[in-house]
C-alpha cells in the first residue's frame, strides 16, 4: 500500500468513528422548543401569487388600486402638499420633488450608535452605497438586481427577506438570529417616495394602512427619509436622486431576539449611522418600480 | 427528503417537523460532530440549528434544497459557537473508538492521532468544506452552495485541509519508520 492509498484509509478511518446517533434528549429538546417557538413569517407570500386563480389576481388588484387611492385621498401624511391624486385608475402617484416623505416628528440628530466605530465596511457597487455591520457577522452578497415587480409580478427567486435569498445584501448575526437588508432600486421619475412604499408595501410586509404612524424621520449620509415599523419588521427608505435606498431587518421592533440590539429600529438606525452612497451612484441600474 | 414533508412543516405542522427532525438529525448532528471534534457542543449546535431550521422554513423558496439550506444553517451554529465555548478552547477530547477498531495496528492508531491533531488545527471554515465533501459526500459544486461561497473558495479550502492533514500524516510516517529504523 503506498503512502497515498495509506493517506486515504487513514482519512476515511478519522471520519468514520464515533456514533452519528443523536440522543433522545436533544430531540426531546427541540421537540419542546418548537411548540413554543413561532416560525417567521414570510414576507414575501403576497409576491408569490403564482397559483391564484383570474377572479382572485382582479380581486387583489382593485384591492391594492384601492388603498393606494384611498390613503392619497385621506392625506397619510407620508406625502407632499402638491400631490394629487393620478388618473381614473388613482395608482399611478403624481410627480413630486423628492425626497417627499416629510418627518412625522424629525430625529434631532441621527441614531450614532458609538459601538458602530469596530463595524466592517461593506460596499455594495450593485446598489450604490457602502455600508457598516459588525464585525462578527456574515455578509450574503447579492448575486442578483431586485426590482420591485409591476403588477401582480412575482419577484422570482429571492426576496428581501430570504435567507436564501439573492437579490438583496445581507448581513447576518451570528446564529442566524438576525438578517439586516440593504438595496436599493430605481425609481420612476416624479414618483413620490410615499408612493412608492405604499406600492411597496402590500408586496412586503404589512399593514400598509396608517404608514405615516408608524414612521419616524432618520437620515443617512446627509438624506433625509422614513424609518417605518411594520409588524414584523422595520425598514428605512430614502429616496434621492430617482432611486430608493432601502434599509431593513425582518422582525418586529419588540421582538425579543432583537432586544439584544436595542430593538429593529436601533438596530436599522446603527445601519444607517454608517451607510454612505457612492458618487457614482449602482454599477447597474435595476429596473424601475411601479409608479 | 421528503418534500411533502418539509412543505408541511414549512407551513407550521410541528408534526411534519419532528418527523424531518428525526430524519436529519443523524446527519446533521455528525457533521456538527465532525467540524466540532466535540460531541457535547456538537449536540448543543444542532438543537440550536433545528431550532433555527423551524422558525425560519417558511422563508425556505424551494423544499427541494432543505438539505443544503440546513447545512449553512447548521455550520454557522458552528462557527458561532465555536469561538465562545470555553469548552471550544480548552478541550482536547478524542472521540470515542468504537470496540471493532481496537483491533487497529499501532500505526492506524498513530495515523489517526496525528490527523485528530492536525485536523483540530484548521479553521473552522476549511474544516466545513473537508467534511461536507469528505464525509458527508457533497461534490463541491453543492458544498460551495451550501455554505454560500464561491466554488474556488471551497476548493482551495478543500485543498489547504487536505494539504494540512496530508502533512501531519506524511511527519507521523516519517517518524515512526524512524523509530523502527527503515526508510519512510
Amino acid at each position: 500500500m503506498n503512502n497515498d492509498q495509506a493517506f486515504e484509509r487513514a482519512t476515511r478511518a478519522f471520519l468514520d468513528e464515533g456514533s452519528d446517533r443523536t440522543s433522545a434528549a436533544t430531540i426531546d429538546a427541540v421537540l419542546l422548543a418548537v411548540r413554543t417557538t413561532p416560525q417567521e413569517r414570510d414576507l414575501r407570500i403576497p409576491w408569490r401569487t403564482a397559483h391564484m386563480s383570474t377572479p382572485m389576481r382582479v380581486v387583489a388588484a382593485i384591492a391594492v388600486v384601492v388603498v393606494i387611492g384611498v390613503a392619497l385621498l385621506i392625506g397619510l401624511g407620508l406625502g407632499t402638499g402638491s400631490s394629487t391624486v393620478g388618473g381614473p385608475g388613482g395608482a399611478s402617484p403624481t410627480p413630486a420633488p423628492t425626497p417627499s416623505v416629510p418627518p412625522p416628528s424629525p430625529s434631532p440628530q441621527p441614531s450614532v450608535a458609538t459601538g458602530t466605530a469596530s463595524w466592517t465596511t461593506y460596499t455594495s457597487n450593485r446598489y450604490g452605497f457602502s455600508i457598516g455591520h459588525p464585525a462578527d457577522w456574515t455578509e450574503r452578497p447579492a448575486v442578483s438586481t431586485w426590482a420591485l415587480p409591476a403588477g401582480n409580478g412575482s419577484a422570482g427567486a429571492g426576496g428581501p427577506d430570504d435567507p436564501m435569498g439573492t437579490s438583496t445584501e445581507g448581513f447576518i448575526a451570528p446564529g442566524e438570529t438576525v438578517l439586516v437588508s440593504a438595496w436599493s432600486a430605481a425609481v420612476a421619475p416624479g414618483t413620490s417616495a410615499a408612493a412608492w412604499i405604499q406600492a411597496y408595501c402590500p408586496k412586503a410586509t404589512s399593514p400598509c394602512t396608517g404608514i405615516a404612524a408608524q414612521s419616524a424621520a432618520v437620515s443617512m449620509d446627509g438624506h433625509t427619509g422614513s424609518l417605518v415599523r411594520f409588524g414584523d419588521d422595520v425598514e428605512a427608505f430614502f429616496l434621492v436622486n430617482n432611486r430608493m435606498y432601502i434599509v431593513g431587518e425582518w422582525l418586529a421592533d419588540g421582538d425579543p431576539v432583537i432586544a439584544a440590539y436595542g430593538g429593529g429600529a436601533k438596530l436599522v438606525e446603527d445601519f444607517l449611522s454608517t451607510m454612505h452612497l457612492l458618487p457614482g451612484g449602482p454599477a447597474a441600474s435595476a429596473s424601475p418600480g411601479p409608479s | 427528503m421528503d418534500r411533502d414533508l418539509v412543505e408541511r412543516a414549512r407551513s407550521g405542522d410541528q408534526a411534519a417537523f419532528a418527523d424531518l427532525v428525526h430524519q436529519v438529525s443523524d446527519t446533521l448532528y455528525g457533521i456538527a460532530r465532525r467540524i466540532l471534534r466535540d460531541p457535547g457542543l456538537a449536540e448543543d449546535v444542532l438543537q440550536d440549528a433545528l431550532v433555527t431550521i423551524w422558525r425560519k422554513l417558511p422563508h425556505l423558496r424551494e423544499p427541494d434544497r432543505f438539505e443544503a439550506w440546513a447545512y449553512r444553517i447548521l455550520v454557522n451554529a458552528c462557527y458561532a459557537a465555536a469561538p465562545q465555548n470555553r469548552r471550544w478552547a480548552s478541550t482536547v477530547r478524542i472521540l470515542p473508538i468504537d470496540r471493532a477498531d481496537a483491533a487497529d495496528d499501532y500505526q492506524s492508531i498513530s495515523d489517526r492521532d496525528e490527523l485528530e491533531q492536525a485536523f483540530r488545527r484548521l479553521p473552522l471554515d476549511q474544516r466545513a468544506v473537508f467534511v461536507l465533501h469528505h464525509h458527508a459526500g457533497l461534490p463541491l459544486v453543492a458544498v460551495a452552495e451550501a455554505l454560500g461561497i464561491p466554488q474556488g473558495t471551497a476548493r482551495s479550502r478543500l485543498h489547504y485541509a487536505t494539504r494540512a492533514l496530508r502533512g501531519a500524516f506524511d511527519a507521523s510516517r516519517a517518524r515512526d519508520s524512524l523509530r523502527e529504523g527503515r526508510p519512510a
